[in-house]
């Protein structure tokens, strides 16, 4: 299914923000509706087909987080919570409240777009399409790891990984949510001790991240836990 | 009263009565050094004395006589024992002068004295009279062990004179007032014998064939022997005067002592009539000047009288002022009493002994051991009655103006003392302070039960008593245990308060601590109050700077939007500049807006993650994600690990934060073709983390100003970055519990980062 002609419901109470979002991604080909609070974005729901919703937090009547909720019992299309609280508990509530994706204002409009772009592609192309999990394919998100293709997918599109960069990946894809030190992963990949090699894995995870996330200092998937080491995102 | 209380009437009352007493001392001293009666007492004594020393020489003489002599011979008045004893005997009778070269006994010194000594059937006399005729008044008398001496005339001194025979042959006499204190006998051939002289200058044989004892060898040769001969030093017996006293001979177990002979000695011994009468004579005129000066006493006795009579007067009137009708106190007599007390016991005790050793003191005149100036002693005696007289007047005189205890230093002490008592116990104070009332009212009942106990112990009393006593201090020890308890809960109140935990503590009103626990109670509120207050203001601080934050960024949002949207418009390229500009900006104004707001967050210091990570790591995970900066800039950045590991307890995004940003600064205001070092290293407790660069502006700010809020390196001001990055460093550092130094070394800027190991 094409991600073109999907319609985006835009909820935010700032007009000029709901038509600056919009715009840009009226240019992407979307078809958008809004809102500016959650009642009217739970009525457009109802009344239109929506394959994926921006949502503000802090607005009046019923602000976004109730309003996802609501949403939530019936629905499971993407949800993107768009809002100015940067906080990591914030962050933390709104996807545990069912938020796909969550993005802080001031945003970056390619990152919105892109964010978008990643989050309909895998709601239509893997989410809807519900492809089949067979035991070789490690998923994550929009993250696929084949391990019989020896291919990453990234919501449904190849990625060209090194085959370093790919033992990597697979290796702290299977061991999801487990923190791998530089040390751990160099000795687990190379099959050697490292000696002062730390900064080696540190560069293909870098690599990886450029390649897997949209906000690279903000990943989704290949996480950085700091002094400590590297994990991937269950 | 008006004439009698005259100070002038009582000055010459008080000079009277000295004049008086003085002029009665002066009789009576007077009188006894012009009596006639020191001439006859020295005479007295002289004749004594000398009649003494001769008829106790002659006593010694007979008794010698007749227990180293007189006894052994027989009814015949043949010597009865063997030759050597004989001779030996004889010798020593010669020596001590008692036999003449013929063997006869003579008696010496017997001319003034008449005796008879009696042994057995055998007696020795120089007189015609009976033994009946020696009257115990003037005569010695010794029958058997007996000795009476006479009664009348004071001539006896009394010797100890003993003697003790051996079972091996020698007979020891300790004589001791004639030419020889000891002397020995044997009655064995002594011809060749070695011999020594005793401690006692007696001559003594021995024989090394165990028949008699020999003297003792020291062990220590440089000592003398235990009973060593005195001879082995000199040769010959050592002077009178280095004899021991009356320490017979020791001699070893095998040998013993046999005690002397009792047959009846009867020795009678008197001086002869005329010098009886003599000695008499001399004696009654000592006597009558004896009771001429007491008599002279009697006569001086109404002078006596008369001086104490106007001693009296004066202080019976002491003080009176006649002018105020009343006693007062006036300035000699306002000294301390103790002073006049001292004076007036000195006075007193000088009087006492005047008077109680009035016949001491006569007799120091009579011999001539006083002045023969009695005006001396007159004078003495006026002196020390003034004085006391004087001292008792001004006592009375404080006695009679009821101030005794204020010019005693004593009553002074015992006044404040109890005052102070008194004061202490009217005062609020020691109600409201439980403290010193408990322990005044505990220890007067340990003093008590101590007392008790001790009395118990000292007089053995009843059980009960000493059970009340236990009971006293066991209660002592309780409540002081007691009230430690309640103090202890004092201070783990004001523990926890110091710790934070603002709780209530509640007592019994009875507790030493309820009033100070009351009062902490009150203190903890106020604190919790103040604490609560500053928690919410915190919290407010923080909202607002959420809301003014989410304020800005809302506007921005939609600014940064258009600008995105305005970007892709068909324009000219003057205007496509312009909206370059202003995306640079507005992206800039984004993190300015965020990077504030962490500062703000930070320096509130709430939320900080507190987790286990290694700073070693870290650092290296920073740099290997900004990598792609590293290279934008073209800088090396040489990253020196000095330690395997430095684990810290922190919040990692943070710490991350801290690192970017001094990584982040070095890079902006290096110098080109410059490398910037990292060092990672330990210093004892702490992992130091530096980040080292050569500046390419001047840096004419100081290391403070730096790390200021919106300092930046250069005042170009460049178009990147907030000019927060520094301030955010220290902040987040310093919320993970760390200090964070900048310092500035000409162009070398140095910034440190200093974090507590945890191991």
């Amino acid at each position: 299914m094409n991600t073109e002609n999907s319609a985006i419901l835009v909820v935010d109470d700032d007009h000029d923000i709901v038509n600056a979002i919009a715009k840009l991604l009226g240019k992407e080909g979307y078809r958008i509706y809004k809102a500016y609070n959650g009642l009217e974005a739970i009525d457009m729901l109802v009344q239109n087909e929506i394959h994926l919703i921006l949502i503000d937090v802090m607005m009046p009547k019923l602000d976004g987080l109730s309003a996802m909720m609501k949403i939530r019992e019936k629905n499971n299309i993407p949800i993107i919570v768009l809002s100015a609280k940067s906080e990591d508990s914030d962050k933390i509530l709104g996807l545990s409240m069912g938020a796909d994706d969550y993005i802080t204002k001031p945003y970056n409009p390619m990152e919105l777009v892109a964010r978008v772009n990643s989050n309909l592609r895998r709601y239509l192309s893997l989410g809807a399409a519900g492809s089949t999990m067979s035991d070789n394919k490690l998923r994550i998100g929009g993250l696929e790891l084949d391990k019989d293709a020896k291919q990453i997918t990234l919501d449904g599109e190849p990625v060209k990984f090194t085959p370093t960069e790919y033992k990597i990946t697979e290796l702290l894809m299977e061991n999801a949510g487990r923190t791998f030190s530089a040390e751990e992963i160099y000795s687990r990949i190379w099959n050697e001790d490292s000696f002062s090699v730390e900064n080696t894995v540190m560069v293909h995870i870098r690599h990886i991240r450029e390649k897997i996330e949209i906000n690279p200092s903000e990943p989704r998937y290949l996480k950085v836990v700091w002094g400590i080491g590297y994990k991937m995102e269950k | 009263m008006k004439v009698l209380g005259n100070k002038l009437v009582r000055a010459i009352a008080f000079i009277t009565a000295c004049a008086l007493l003085a002029s009665a001392a002066f009789i009576m001293c007077d009188c006894a050094v012009k009596n006639d009666a020191r001439e006859s007492r020295s005479q007295y004594y002289q004749m004594t004395s000398d009649y003494s020393e001769s008829s106790n020489t002659l006593f010694v003489k007979l008794w010698t006589v007749a227990n180293m002599y007189m006894r052994n011979l027989d009814s015949n008045g043949k010597f009865s024992s063997n030759k050597y004893l004989k001779a030996s005997t004889e010798e020593a009778m010669k020596s001590l002068g008692l036999m003449d070269d013929k063997g006869n006994v003579t008696i010496d010194g017997d001319e003034d004295f008449e005796y008879i000594l009696k042994y057995g059937e055998n007696s020795i006399t120089n007189t015609d009279r009976k033994p009946s005729e020696f009257s115990k008044e003037y005569s010695f008398i010794q029958q058997n062990d007996v000795v009476y001496p006479p009664t009348k005339l004071d001539l006896h001194e009394y010797y100890n004179m003993s003697w003790y025979t051996t079972n091996f042959g020698m007979t020891y006499f300790t004589i001791k007032n004639l030419s020889q204190r000891s002397i020995a006998i044997f009655d064995f051939d002594t011809s060749k014998l070695p011999f020594y002289y005793d401690e006692n200058g007696a001559k003594i044989y021995y024989k090394e064939d165990g028949t008699t004892p020999v003297p003792k060898k020291n062990s220590n040769e440089n000592e003398p022997d235990e009973n060593e001969p005195y001879n082995q030093f000199s040769g010959e017996a050592p002077p009178y005067e280095q004899y021991g006293s009356n320490m017979p001979y020791s001699i070893d177990d095998k040998f013993e002592y046999i005690s002397g002979d009792d047959r009846p000695i009867c020795i009678y011994l008197k001086p002869k009539d005329d010098i009886v009468t003599k000695i008499e004579a001399v004696q009654n005129e000592y006597n009558a000047a004896d009771s001429m000066i007491e008599q002279k006493f009697i006569d001086i006795i109404p002078l006596i009288a008369a001086a104490f009579a106007f001693g009296l007067f004066f202080v019976v009137m002491g003080g009176y002022d006649t002018e105020q009708k009343k006693f007062i106190l006036k300035a000699p007599n306002k000294i301390f009493t103790e002073f006049y007390l001292l004076i007036a016991i000195l006075a007193f005790l000088g009087a006492g002994s005047a008077i109680g050793y009035f016949s001491e003191t006569k007799r120091a005149f009579e011999d001539g051991r006083l002045s023969e100036l009695p005006v001396y002693y007159a004078v003495g005696y006026a002196v020390l009655y003034a004085a006391g007289l004087f001292a008792v007047n001004a006592i009375v005189v404080q006695l009679k103006c009821r101030s005794l205890i204020k010019t005693s230093l004593f009553g002074k002490l015992l006044l404040k003392i109890v005052n102070g008592i008194k004061g202490t116990i009217r005062d609020q104070t020691l109600r409201k302070d439980p403290l010193t009332r408990r322990f005044l009212i505990r220890t007067g009942i340990a003093v008590v039960a101590e007392v008790i106990a001790f009395a118990l112990f000292y007089y053995r009393a009843g059980d009960v008593l000493f059970f009340i006593s236990l009971l006293l201090l066991g209660a002592y020890i309780y409540l002081t245990a007691v009230d430690l308890r309640d103090i202890n809960k004092l201070s783990e109140h004001i523990s926890a308060m110091q710790s934070g935990d603002y709780m209530k503590v509640k007592v019994p009103e009875t507790s030493v601590i309820y009033g100070m626990t009351k009062n902490l109670n009150e203190i903890s509120d106020g604190m919790q109050t103040a604490v609560e207050k500053r928690v919410q203001s915190e919290r407010m601080k923080i909202d607002l700077v959420t809301n003014v934050s989410h304020d800005l960024k809302t506007p921005l949002t939609s600014i940064i939007s258009y600008i995105n949207l305005l970007g892709s418009e068909e324009m000219s390229p003057e205007a496509r500049d312009y909206v370059k500009i202003l995306d640079e900006k507005s992206a800039r104004l984004k993190v300015i807006v965020s990077d504030l707001f962490d500062l703000a967050k930070a320096t509130s210091g709430t939320d900080v993650a507190k987790e286990k990570l290694d700073m070693v790591i870290l650092t290296q995970q920073v740099i290997g994600d900004m990598g792609d900066k590293i290279e934008k800039y073209g800088r090396d950045v040489r990253t020196e690990i000095k330690t395997d590991s430095a684990p810290i307890e922190g919040d990692g995004k943070r710490l991350y934060r801290v690192m970017q940003n001094l990584i982040d600064n070095a890079l902006k205001y290096s110098l080109d073709g410059t490398r910037i070092y990292v060092t990672v290293n330990r210093e004892n407790t702490d992992a130091v983390i530096t980040v080292k660069n050569i500046s390419a502006e001047e840096m004419n700010f100081t290391a403070d100003e730096i790390t200021e809020r919106f300092a930046r390196g250069d005042s170009s001001r460049s178009t990147e970055g907030s000019g927060l990055g520094l301030s955010i460093a220290k902040s987040f550092t310093e919320a993970n519990g760390g200090q964070f130094n900048v310092t500035i070394d000409g162009d070398m800027f140095t910034a440190e980062v200093r974090l507590p190991i945890i191991e």
